[in-house]
């Protein structure tokens, strides 16, 4: 009974996560609204707003995805030593990744706050600032906001990965080169990154798929604004569903983010299996 | 010499740290310490950082609202978590014990489902939900956020069954057991760590999760955390003490679950990314 219970509830999932997904793709167009064909595609792709939302997107994504992995990189590098205390470092530093985004989101606009924001605070303090910056009343300083709190979240899952990346470097290819007479530098350029590689490739691409979901933070600390200047696609296609209740095109913002999504995700699939292929060989 | 080169290398080694983890550790630092703070010592300039004298006033406010919310988010993680076990964990078997063109289909759809942001779907979702008077309900809450953790539980499980070696399921075959003994009676007890794990993933998935509580909402149905954090932000905003108080009490509880599980979240996170 239970065996016939395995396999009823997994075709049974499996219909309960392809339903919402066909339906997400394209149901409000085509089921109980009229049918309007690429209308909404249309008349988001030639919006300012949308347009704005992708190089916004982009901007963000780039910047984040390049900063969260060098700072972590160089956090990895930094805790991958055997003392107690990193020990205890190395569970510290995962605080800011489980975070809710909400909470890192809340925090940020705690720190960017224009009046003793602790940006500006700080900022004064080095005296490089004399008066209060709006960090989020300006299109550009809020999407570095946005960008400077989504690295800060993303700092941990790149430091995590790549520090176990770092532990599967062979030390004897490294005391070999050592004894070769090869300075850290060299060591780490011609042993290590090259290692890694395959590992490097994966938190690259999800890093780029994780941040392009990012959605918490935005409308937590601007909500797009000031007057949808740091809009991302992930908020432009919610605000415009169930702010401006245009659901259609809120989908058709939706569905451009989920190209950006799959197409970064069919390079990371293709990697990782690649890299597993390789594994078995070996 | 020698020595004078250890010392150099030991303080190198702390000024490293000091750049690397204080940027990311001192914004929690400073909630906490500004929750306990009035709003003249806040305000201050330079602001406290350290909490020089505890007021309370400030959780007053953020206690009697966050705490609710808190209680929410435990039943609506919990019931995730649960589900996704049930779901996730003979199906999971299914797919590496009797593998398969259609097993690794589904695999790859499962892993796609992982790409997916959650924004692109719920439009659709609340579409459904509101034909099904789902919508502001415990019941669609907990399956829209099952519906994201599934997918990770099976990925994570059919690798670590896959490991598992054969001839133990042959051996218990040979002995006379069927499909439901040796899935309940060999597989689970071994896979006991990595339930653990993808049961933490999907508890920290529901925990985090703001896209479901917030569109799925429609104004009246219960708040988790993420959700009554937000509320409470957007209602309170001009009170920046008692934001300080929400924020450090919402976080307390995730810092708790690191705690209590770190050693099979990083376990998680290396499996469901680099899937050893």
């Amino acid at each position: 009974m239970v065996y016939v219970a395995v396999f009823f509830a997994y075709p049974l999932y499996q219909d309960f996560v392809i339903s919402f997904e066909n339906y997400g793709f394209g149901g409000l167009a085509t089921g109980h609204a009229p049918f309007v064909g690429v209308d909404n595609y249309v008349a988001m792709l030639t919006s300012d707003v949308t347009l704005r939302a992708i190089t916004n997107t982009v901007v963000f994504t780039v910047g984040s995805v390049a900063l969260q992995f060098s700072i972590g990189f160089a956090l990895a590098v930094y805790l991958n030593r055997q003392t107690a205390v990193f020990a205890v470092l190395r569970r510290l530093v995962l605080l800011p990744w489980v975070m809710p985004l909400v909470i890192t989101g809340t925090i940020f606009s705690l720190i960017f706050s224009t009046t003793n924001g602790l940006a500006n605070e700080l900022l004064r303090g080095a005296g490089l600032i004399h008066g209060d910056i709006g960090w989020l009343s300006d299109g550009v300083l809020a999407l570095l906001a946005i960008t400077v709190a989504n690295i800060w979240a993303g700092v941990p899952f790149n430091a995590v990965l790549l520090l176990s990346g770092l532990q599967d470097v062979p030390p004897e290819q490294l005391e070999a080169a050592e004894v070769d007479g090869a300075n850290g530098w060299q060591r780490f350029w011609y042993i290590t990154v090259p290692t890694m590689r395959p590992v490097i490739l994966i938190v690259l691409m999800l890093g780029i798929v994780y941040t392009l979901k990012v959605f918490d933070i935005v409308i937590v600390l601007t909500d797009g604004g000031p007057n949808n200047e740091s809009q991302l696609l992930s908020s432009w296609s919610y605000t415009q569903a169930f702010t401006n209740f245009q659901f259609g095109t809120g989908t058709a913002v939706g569905n451009i983010l989920l190209v950006f999504s799959l197409i970064v995700g069919a390079i990371y699939i293709r990697l990782s299996s690649s890299e597993s292929r390789g594994r078995n060989a070996a | 010499m020698n020595a004078l080169k250890k010392t150099g290398r030991t303080t190198l080694l702390v000024v490293v740290g000091i750049v690397l983890l204080v940027p990311l550790l001192f914004p929690l630092y400073w909630i906490i310490v500004a929750s306990f703070q009035n709003l003249s010592t806040i305000y201050a300039t330079p602001p406290a950082f350290w909490p020089a004298h505890l007021h309370l006033d400030n959780y007053s406010l953020a206690f009697g609202s966050i705490l609710g919310n808190i209680g929410i988010s435990l039943l609506i993680s919990l019931a995730v978590t649960c589900l996704a076990w049930i779901i996730g964990v003979p199906a999971a078997y299914a797919m590496a014990r009797y593998g398969g063109a259609i097993s690794s289909g589904f695999l790859l759809l499962m892993l796609v489902t992982q790409m997916i942001p959650g924004i692109s779907l719920s439009i659709g979702l609340y579409t459904i939900f509101a034909r099904w008077g789902l919508l502001g309900t415990y019941t669609g809450l907990i399956l829209a956020d099952s519906a994201q953790a599934i997918p990770f539980v099976v990925i994570v499980l059919r690798a670590f069954m896959v490991s598992l070696p054969g001839e133990i399921f042959d051996a218990a075959a040979v002995d006379g057991a069927g499909v439901v003994r040796s899935f309940s009676r060999v597989a689970l007890p071994m896979t006991v760590p990595a339930l653990i794990t993808v049961g933490m993933f999907s508890f920290l998935g529901a925990w985090g999760d703001f896209v479901n509580a917030f569109t799925l909402n429609s104004g009246k149905g219960p708040q988790p955390l993420t959700l009554g954090l937000y509320k409470f932000t957007t209602l309170y905003t001009t009170n920046n003490g008692a934001i300080f108080a929400a924020a450090t009490l919402a976080a307390i509880p995730t810092a708790l679950l690191l705690i209590l599980g770190q050693r099979w979240i990083r376990g998680g996170l290396r499996a469901g990314a680099l899937k050893d």
